[in-house]
């Protein structure tokens, strides 16, 4: 029997075809759970953008108990589904292939920011001291174990304590100049780092004495 | 089945542990730069290629229908026997049971058994026994037999293996059918498997590299192993090449090797079927693996001047490259999950310290996820290849895929492979190291 010669013009196409498929067929599932991700994000920007719009509107008809009060339905409603967008967000960083993520982080980050801003301009504004909130800087592209553990703790506290809030951001990302701002108002130099009522804790705190510095039983 | 051979190197630890350290580094370096996925992919994409190659080749061509042999020649089988007294009857059984049209006469050589096999051998009637004082191994004890045979083509049995009464009819048919054969191999299955999970995930291996990848390579003129359970070679080929290499511990690759070399082709015929005993623990998988990819990669380097050779075809410029690349793709997958296992103990270390400093007993799995849907979804798509090859290597051997063949399919499919890239990087290491070969 003799080798005929379009076998391997066959198979290197039939090769490149598949190879084309495969990813292909990964750069189809991959761009679904960006999009999905992308979704989240954006519901959480729209959630954001209409309780400051509805927060100008009180404070136009000089309604300072109902903008108080839903300024804080906001923020009670924003916190989960930031931190569902900020899991995935986290997740895909280490499983993507395709995707770059960074476009969809910066915004996180950026909404996230402006979470924390409110919170603390909602504080300032209709003086209730009942919440409390948390800066968490970890690490983003080097090996950090203690920031996971510190992480699992700041959520162990969340849902133990219902007054307090936790905003995390990378400290080793270039991703927004504000983040860097933040670093050096907080004077933050070592991950993880957390500050609590303004003062910076730049070693691992337990989950006692997080509870303590919130004032969490 | 296991005979003897013992070859004694000196080992250079010092060049092994620096090879090790490099290759570690560069997979390292590699994974950090370009991503855990990106240098597990590469190396799958020479299996992928190979496997669609063969796809192609099974359906651009059609098996020749094996003509019954008008004149069937005279048939002298040899099997070499050391130390098997539980298996060489029945082997000896098999092929009286043969329907071999023509002269068939068996000649056994004893190896210098020590178990009673010597003993054995002397009471059974119709074989002609060869009593060798002294241990030489397979290669040896078959070449003895080959001296004395008198058929014009010599079919070599292993001990430990059993033909089909139909084999011995089909495989000289097909070794007959072009005068350039020098040789011709056989479908060699799994013997009892029983409910051994092991031997039934080798069952599977078997249809698919001795049904699939034998019927696929002779359709591109490049079957590169005269299979040890049972090859048959024309005599007068057989003797002007010089036999089996007596020094080389895969005798059976390195005599097809041998064959192209002297241009002889190798053909093939799935209906020969030849059942033969497979190891059923992993120790004794290794030991046989060992010998399989070491000697591989010895003959290797014995014939690398066939290594992308034109004179040599598809063998040269295909086959063998491929065949290295095995090695190859196996030692950059050992080396990537071994860098992802120190990393994660590494890792996990860390992260029980932070535990202790938090007076926390916290357990992380969120980190232990390395694999996103979009990398299953590729690797789905690249495996889609190679579970049309289990289909079809089943179809070849007309054996159905039943339900109680789900787990050792599952295995073979998904882990199996894992192991096998495993060994084939121990053996890589083992001939870095120069180590003894050892055969027993």
């Amino acid at each position: 029997m003799e080798v005929k010669k379009g076998v391997f013009v066959k198979a290197a196409i039939a090769a490149i075809a598949v190879f084309a498929l495969a990813i292909l067929f990964g750069y189809y599932v991959e761009s679904n759970a960006y999009s999905y991700t992308e979704k989240k994000l954006v519901d959480l920007q729209e959630g954001m953008e209409s309780s400051m719009l509805f927060s100008l509107f009180v404070q136009t008809h000089n309604d300072s108990e109902s903008m108080c009060l839903v300024m804080k339905n906001q923020l009670d409603d924003s916190a989960q589904k930031t931190y569902d967008v900020y899991g995935a967000l986290e997740q895909s960083k280490s499983t993507s292939i395709f995707g770059n993520y960074d476009v969809l982080r910066k915004k996180y980050f950026l909404a996230n920011m402006r979470f924390y801003l409110m919170l603390k301009s909602y504080i300032l504004s209709c003086n209730d001291t009942s919440l409390t909130p948390i800066l968490f800087f970890y690490s983003t592209y080097n090996d950090c174990p203690s920031c996971v553990a510190q992480g699992q703790v700041l959520d162990e506290v969340r849902a133990e304590c219902k007054n307090v809030r936790v905003y995390a951001f990378p400290a080793d990302t270039e991703e927004l100049s504000l983040i860097k701002a933040f670093k050096a108002y907080y004077n933050i130099n070592s991950v993880p780092a957390l500050v609590i009522q303004d003062d910076t804790y730049s070693s691992l705190m337990s989950k006692d004495k997080i509870k303590a510095a919130v004032g969490c039983s | 089945m296991f005979m003897s051979l013992n070859i004694k190197r000196e080992p250079r630890p010092f060049v092994t542990l620096l090879a090790f350290i490099l290759v570690f580094l560069v997979i390292a370096a590699s994974i950090q730069f370009f991503g855990y996925f990106w240098v597990m992919l590469i190396p799958n994409l020479f299996l992928v290629i190979l496997t669609i190659t063969l796809l192609v080749a099974y359906f651009d061509n059609k098996e020749e229908a094996i003509k019954p042999l008008e004149k069937a020649p005279a048939l002298s089988v040899i099997i070499p026997a050391y130390n098997v007294k539980d298996s060489v009857l029945g082997c000896i059984n098999a092929i009286k049971a043969s329907k071999y049209p023509g002269q068939m006469e068996i000649i056994v050589v004893d190896d210098g058994s020590t178990d009673g096999t010597r003993e054995l051998l002397k009471k059974i009637e119709g074989v002609h026994a060869l009593f060798k004082e002294k241990n030489a191994g397979k290669a040896a004890a078959i070449n003895s037999g080959a001296k004395i045979a008198k058929g014009d083509v010599i079919a070599c049995v292993d001990s430990d293996s059993y033909p089909v009464p139909e084999a011995f009819h089909y495989a000289v048919s097909a070794l007959l059918r072009d005068e350039r054969n020098g040789a011709a191999t056989c479908f060699i299955r799994v013997a009892n498997p029983g409910n051994n999970l092991l031997k039934r995930i080798q069952d599977i291996e078997y249809l698919t590299g001795f049904g699939f990848s034998q019927i696929t390579t002779k359709f591109i003129d490049a079957i590169f192993v005269a299979p040890g359970p049972m090859s048959i070679f024309r005599k007068k080929v057989f003797l002007e090449i010089g036999g089996f290499d007596e020094q080389n511990i895969t005798e059976d690759l390195e005599i097809a090797w041998r064959l192209k070399k002297y241009g002889y082709k190798i053909d093939y015929s799935p209906e020969a079927v030849v059942y033969t005993e497979v190891p059923g623990d992993l120790k004794t998988l290794y030991r046989q693996r060992m010998r399989w990819y070491r000697g591989k990669l010895f003959n290797i380097r014995k014939y690398s001047d066939m290594m992308f050779n034109k004179k040599y075809g598809v063998f040269g410029m295909f086959i063998l490259p491929f065949s290295f690349s095995a090695e190859l793709s196996g030692t950059v997958l050992s080396f990537s999950f071994l860098y992802l296992v120190t990393h994660q103990l590494i890792w996990t270390m860390q992260y029980l310290l932070s535990n202790l400093e938090l007076g926390a007993m916290l357990i992380d799995l969120k980190s232990m996820v390395v694999v996103g849907s979009s990398m299953l979804a590729v690797g789905f798509v690249l495996v889609l290849p190679w579970f049309l090859t289990v289909y079809l290597s089943h179809k070849i051997a007309n054996k159905k895929v039943g339900f109680h063949d789900l787990l050792a399919t599952t295995l073979f499919l998904m882990f199996y492979g894992s192991v096998i890239s495993f060994f084939y990087c121990i053996s890589l290491f083992k001939e870095i190291n120069r180590s003894d070969y050892r055969w027993k």
